[in-house]
């Protein structure tokens, strides 16, 4: 007996399957038409796209308007599949419509069907009724798409197809996401009214409630917090189809442009964490559901609430939102408050009339509100008091830290390519975390630092230091935190030194050295990556320029010589120590990247090619000068030798809270300029490691000395001169034209030169 | 050939088994007469077939009537003494009631003499 | 069987059943009686499995309904509500059923369906009420369940239909021991249908007892007593004719005529009232409806206040 009760029973839930999809046939038949009118059609319209820029390439003078042709049909299609993510709502409106509507209660909970049977029978088939339809599209635009190659190149589509792939894949677990927070939040109700108002609220206020929360911390202390950075969290985006929306379209403009063109992605990773987080949290909505459900009773349906406390959520969540929003928004608080309670005030009154049908012990309405305004306020307090929860103070633990990825503005430091790889090495990540926890010190403990005014500037001595940096953390735990500071070069010697000591930059350097040689003789089609390069074997041409920035020579690299450079100078590169680093010098530069005179490998590529670099000749610099007679000395006006030079920056306005760096006192010193004392302080460090095409800081050509004879101990100085100086104060520094600049570091035998130079000029 | 009224106040098993002795006195039903079967009776007369078991029972417990497993019910010989005590009974309650209004035996019999002459035939109605 | 022990259910802070103890053996046609809203759909919808109880034992054959897939396959319920079927055919409602009745049978629902002439390919929300009501009772019929419960389902039913109806309750009572039971303010349609019945108040059984013998219990007297000896009527109390097993339920004098509800055996009632010498003393049984309405009487729920007596 057990034993047939059993298959029979769980026969039901194949039954309730079966019904639950032969009860809603219409919509599944209306899904399965807008799907087929949404991928299968962008199949088409991109063989399409691509058959015709084939043709325009063949012939220049074919041209066909594109974009007129395929527009109508690319707002169907979209439109079509955005209808068919919506109709989620519907779906589980329709599937679980028992429990709102009590005319049908009866008839559902009599069937011979245990709870869960039921629920995970209308879960499922109203899923597959969703999803599945989705999926034959994906598969029917792949076999076009597969036709569609056959008669057309579209080796272009192809490249791009991993990530529309895991673009779909983002859509296809929102989707779901939306079909089961919908379900999650019916159970909350029991009138179709409800059921329909507690979609929206749910969908609206979970995002909106973090988003208020983070936007309370980056009000209320903001220094160093980046706004946006919220949406980059898995907090934000994988707990609503809201959120999830928000990451579709940041990895599909952001994400897959920076994976495909740029050599590391964290878009990779987050969206491996986005997914793990986004799942789980379906899951979760899943389980809670499932939890809910099987507490509610048949009779609640038609109630004024079935679940008391998510009314009393939905209102504490709309009150913090409304609140939390008008007191960031606006300039007085109190006036904010204010409006902000009557505002509240009415939307809870209204919500209570609902809810109680009427006007039954009343009393207790404004007691709830109070407490939540209570609570409103107790949570902005807090965040007032903790400077927004602590966030701005924290540091993520280089342990917990994943990888690293950092901006520095001003490329005289780090290159540009440097702010799109992920740094996974320990050291560098500590040398953040490290200057991270430097830069949150000097804002918190302000006073514990001194910071030597300097009252006027004089252009030609004076050098502005100011970084920007922006750093984002992926941590192990999924989230990503992202920083923006304004700092003093000094601060980023460590990260400096870690970053170009580390094996990613020695692999991102060589890289962009065998990129950029490629590029160099492609006509037309830009190479993005190292990787495009070795699939394709194509050779380039290097060039090789001096530390000055003039060419010292070009060859012409075959494909193997190519990767035989590119192998030689990561593997210098990565040889490479911190003493190498601070104390080497440089040789010659590939476009921005230096070679020291460490790099044996490198310089030994170039021997066997026959090209040394020397060092700087007074012929090399010469370019318009005079001879002033004296056969040996030349003076040129395309060299400008700054004595003692003096650094200075604004940490006040940097690190200081808000109102007092910003708009401190400003006097007029009858120059028409505008000083400071306090807001100009002197710093006696800086870093730079790669050239600067305008020189270093404020550099106007006003302050060129018209000329600057050239004798031998400054042809012996420029030698000496580097482009890289870390943590370091140059005793002078020589700037060459507008390409390039160089410092004379603090050592006793540079001293003794300049010594020199100045007492025979 | 049943008439169970079922507005009557009579419950409806004593109307049923009343019903099936009216028709043996009236000599309507005979003895070894097959009654209908339970399904029938309560079909036809629109009542619960409990009701109708109960009846039947009651009639055999009585002895009026048999049955015959997988045949039925049928109708055993008619004893007189079971037809015409309860109904008796009825009688000594009115006769008793009569003699509390003062009508004695003398005027009772008459009116007994007077219902049999203007109804029957002599000694019998 | 189907048994409540001790049952008690509520809504929110209304107490709808407070510990209803009832028994309803198989193959019965068992009426429940009770004034509005005193809990009749209540257990019927706790005997369908859709309320749980708050406390106490709701069992079919021995097995607690609720969540209780074996147990609820045994079980129809037919609810007084016409608009739930929407746009089902009755051939969709009736496969519908089918599919998780396992007993269906088409050649029942198919006669039926002929009997009485319902289309199968029309959607239901396009009958009549009368019509709808017919389309659920011949489904529930060709399901061949245990039980069947009736919420007020004979409502909106014609004179043919019911006679339809309670022919196919008879077959099946017989023929596979159904057991109906049957919620309902109507007590002539209880009186010709059942066998059973209880009445539910305030939460609680009044009694449950078969109808005739019900019936046989409660007598209905009018009696006259002889006058006193100052010629005055004779006026007598409740309580002048107390006796065990005699539970006078109402008790009324219009000048020398009295009229009194009793309960108890028909001898109990006769010895009570004979000391007094009545010179008139008349027993009729009472319909289900005197029943019904005296028994609540008793209870408290009566038209005195109404009437202003």
């Amino acid at each position: 007996m057990t034993a047939t009760t059993s298959a029979a029973s769980k026969n039901f839930f194949g039954k309730r399957f079966v019904t639950d999809l032969l009860e809603n046939k219409k919509v599944l038949i209306i899904n399965a038409l807008l799907e087929l009118l949404g991928l299968p059609v962008v199949s088409i319209l991109a063989i399409v796209a691509c058959y015709i820029n084939k043709l325009e390439e063949q012939d220049t003078n074919f041209y066909v308007d594109l974009f007129v042709i395929i527009v109508p049909f690319i707002c169907v299609a979209v439109g079509a599949i955005v209808l068919s993510i919506l109709l989620g709502f519907v779906i589980a409106l329709f599937h679980f419509n028992y429990l709102y509507r009590k005319s049908i209660v009866d008839m559902h909970y009599s069937l011979p069907l245990s709870n869960t049977q039921r629920f995970f029978a209308d879960y499922l088939s109203g899923l597959a009724i969703y999803i599945v339809p989705v999926i034959i599209a994906v598969i029917l635009s792949f076999i076009i798409l597969g036709i569609g190659g056959v008669f057309v190149d579209m080796s272009e589509f192809w490249k791009v197809m991993p990530y529309i792939v895991k673009a779909g894949t983002v859509v296809i677990v929102g989707m779901m996401m939306i079909y089961t927070i919908s379900i999650f939040s019916i159970v909350f109700c029991g009138s179709t009214f409800e059921a329909i108002f507690s979609i929206l609220a749910v969908n609206t206020l979970i995002p909106a409630t973090i988003g208020c929360v983070w936007l309370a911390i980056v009000t209320t202390s903001s220094y160093g917090m980046v706004g946006e950075s919220i949406f980059y969290s898995p907090v934000f985006t994988a707990t609503s189809p809201f959120g999830a929306t928000v990451f579709f379209f940041l990895y599909l403009f952001e994400g897959v442009d920076q994976s495909m063109n740029d050599i590391g992605s964290y878009y990779d990773s987050m969206y491996i964490r986005w997914m793990i987080v986004a799942v789980v949290m379906t899951v979760l909505y899943l389980v809670a559901s499932f939890l809910l459900y099987k507490l509610r009773k048949a009779e609640s349906v038609s109630k004024p609430y079935v679940y008391k406390a998510f009314f009393y959520a939905v209102g504490a969540a709309s009150v913090f939102c409304i609140m939390s929003l008008l007191i960031a928004s606006s300039i007085n608080i109190i006036s904010a408050a204010i409006s902000g309670i009557i505002i509240c005030g009415v939307g809870w009154f209204i919500m209570e009339v609902i809810a109680r049908r009427g006007f039954k012990r009343f009393w207790t309405a404004p007691l709830g509100f109070a407490a939540v305004v209570c609570g409103v306020f107790l949570v902005c307090g807090i965040c007032k008091v903790t400077d927004g929860f602590g966030a701005p103070r924290h540091v993520p633990a280089s342990i917990s830290v994943e990888s690293v990825s950092i901006n520095v503005n001003d490329n005289s430091i780090l290159p540009y390519e440097v702010s799109e790889v992920s740094f996974r090495d320990k050291d560098v990540i500590k040398a953040v975390t490290a200057f991270n926890k430097d830069a949150v010190n000097r804002h918190f403990h302000f006073d514990d630092y001194e910071y030597t005014s300097i009252g006027r500037i004089d252009s030609e001595y004076d050098r502005y230091d100011h970084q920007s940096v922006e750093i984002t953390y992926q941590t192990i735990y999924g989230s990503t935190v992202k920083r923006d500071y304004d700092v003093m070069s000094f601060m980023l010697s460590d990260v400096a030194e870690a970053i170009l000591c580390s094996d990613e930059y020695a692999e991102m350097a060589a890289d962009e050295i065998a990129v950029a040689a490629v590029n160099a003789t492609n006509s037309g089609q830009y190479i993005g990556k190292y990787s495009a390069v070795k699939s394709a074997k194509k050779g380039g041409r290097l060039e090789i320029i001096n530390k000055l920035g003039q060419s010292e020579g070009s060859v012409s690299l075959g494909y193997d010589s190519l990767v035989k450079l590119h192998d030689a100078y990561m593997k210098d590169i990565k040889s490479m120590t911190p003493e190498q680093l601070r104390d080497g010098n440089v040789c010659c530069m590939f476009g921005q990247y230096w070679v020291l005179d460490s790099f044996d490998n490198t310089l030994d590529f170039l021997a066997e090619r026959d090209l040394s670099v020397g060092s700087i000749e007074k012929s090399d610099i010469y370019h318009g000068g005079y001879n002033s007679g004296d056969d040996d000395i030349w003076l040129a006006d395309n060299v400008d030798l700054i004595n003692s030079p003096r650094f200075y920056s604004q940490p006040k306005s940097f690190f200081g809270k808000s109102n007092e760096g910003r708009y401190s006192r400003y006097y007029y010193d009858g120059y028409t300029n505008y000083n400071d004392d306090d807001r100009y302080s002197e710093i006696d460090a800086i870093t730079s490691a790669f050239p600067n095409e305008s020189g270093r800081g404020y550099y106007s050509s006003d302050y060129v000395s018209s000329e600057v004879r050239l004798d031998d101990t400054l042809l012996i100085l420029i030698n000496k001169a580097t482009p890289i100086i870390i943590n370091e104060k140059p005793i002078a520094i020589i700037h060459y034209k507008n390409t390039s600049t160089l410092y004379i570091r603090d050592t006793v035998e540079n001293r003794e030169l300049l010594e020199k130079y100045y007492h025979d000029n | 050939m049943f008439s169970i009224d079922l507005t009557s106040r009579t419950p409806i098993y004593e109307q049923i088994y009343e019903n099936i002795i009216g028709l043996i006195v009236k000599g309507r039903l005979a003895e070894n007469d097959q009654l209908p079967s339970v399904r029938a009776f309560a079909k036809d007369a629109g009542v619960n077939p409990n009701t109708v078991a109960k009846a039947y029972q009651e009639l055999e417990r009585t002895g009026i009537i048999y049955s015959v497993p997988g045949r039925g019910s049928f109708i055993a010989k008619p004893d007189s003494s079971v037809f015409q005590g309860a109904v008796l009974a009825d009688f000594d309650s009115a006769a008793l009631a009569c003699a509390d209004r003062g009508i004695d035996k003398q005027v009772l019999t008459e009116h007994l003499n007077t219902i049999y002459t203007q109804h029957g035939k002599g000694e019998q109605l | 069987m189907i048994e409540l022990k001790n049952t008690v259910k509520k809504f929110d802070s209304y107490t709808a059943l407070n510990g209803v103890d009832l028994k309803i053996e198989k193959g019965t046609a068992f009426g429940l009686l009770g004034s509005n809203g005193a809990g009749k759909s209540t257990i019927l919808r706790l005997l369908s499995g859709i309320y749980q109880q708050e406390s106490g034992e709701v069992l079919i054959d021995g097995q607690p309904v609720y969540d209780n897939v074996s147990a609820k396959q045994k079980v129809f319920f037919i609810n007084d509500e016409t608009v739930q079927f929407g746009s089902f055919t009755l051939k969709g409602l009736k496969n519908y059923y089918k599919t998780y009745y396992p007993n269906f049978s088409e050649e029942l629902f198919e006669s039926l369906r002929k009997r009485i002439n319902l289309p199968l390919n029309k959607k239901i929300n396009t009958f009549s009420k009368g019509m709808k009501r017919q389309a659920i009772v011949i489904i529930a019929l060709a399901c061949k369940t245990d039980y069947l419960l009736l919420d007020e389902a004979f409502d909106g039913l014609d004179p043919t239909m019911r006679i339809i109806v309670k022919k196919m309750l008879v077959d099946a009572m017989l023929d596979r021991q159904l057991t109906t039971i049957i919620s309902s303010h109507n007590l002539k349609e209880i009186n010709e249908v059942c066998d059973t019945a209880a009445l539910l108040h305030n939460g609680k059984i009044v009694f449950s007892r078969e109808i005739d013998s019900l019936k046989g219990e409660v007598h209905k007297i009018q009696a006259v007593f002889p006058k006193n000896a100052d010629g005055t009527p004779a006026a007598y109390l409740k309580e002048d004719f107390a006796a065990t097993g005699l539970e006078i339920l109402h008790f009324e004098r219009s000048q020398s005529i009295y009229y009194i509800i009793a309960k108890g055996d028909e001898d109990t009632v006769r010895a009570a009232f004979a000391p007094k010498e009545p010179l008139l003393l008349e027993m009729i049984p009472l319909t289900l409806e005197e029943i019904f309405i005296y028994e609540l009487e008793v209870l408290g729920y009566d038209s005195n206040d109404i009437s202003g007596k």
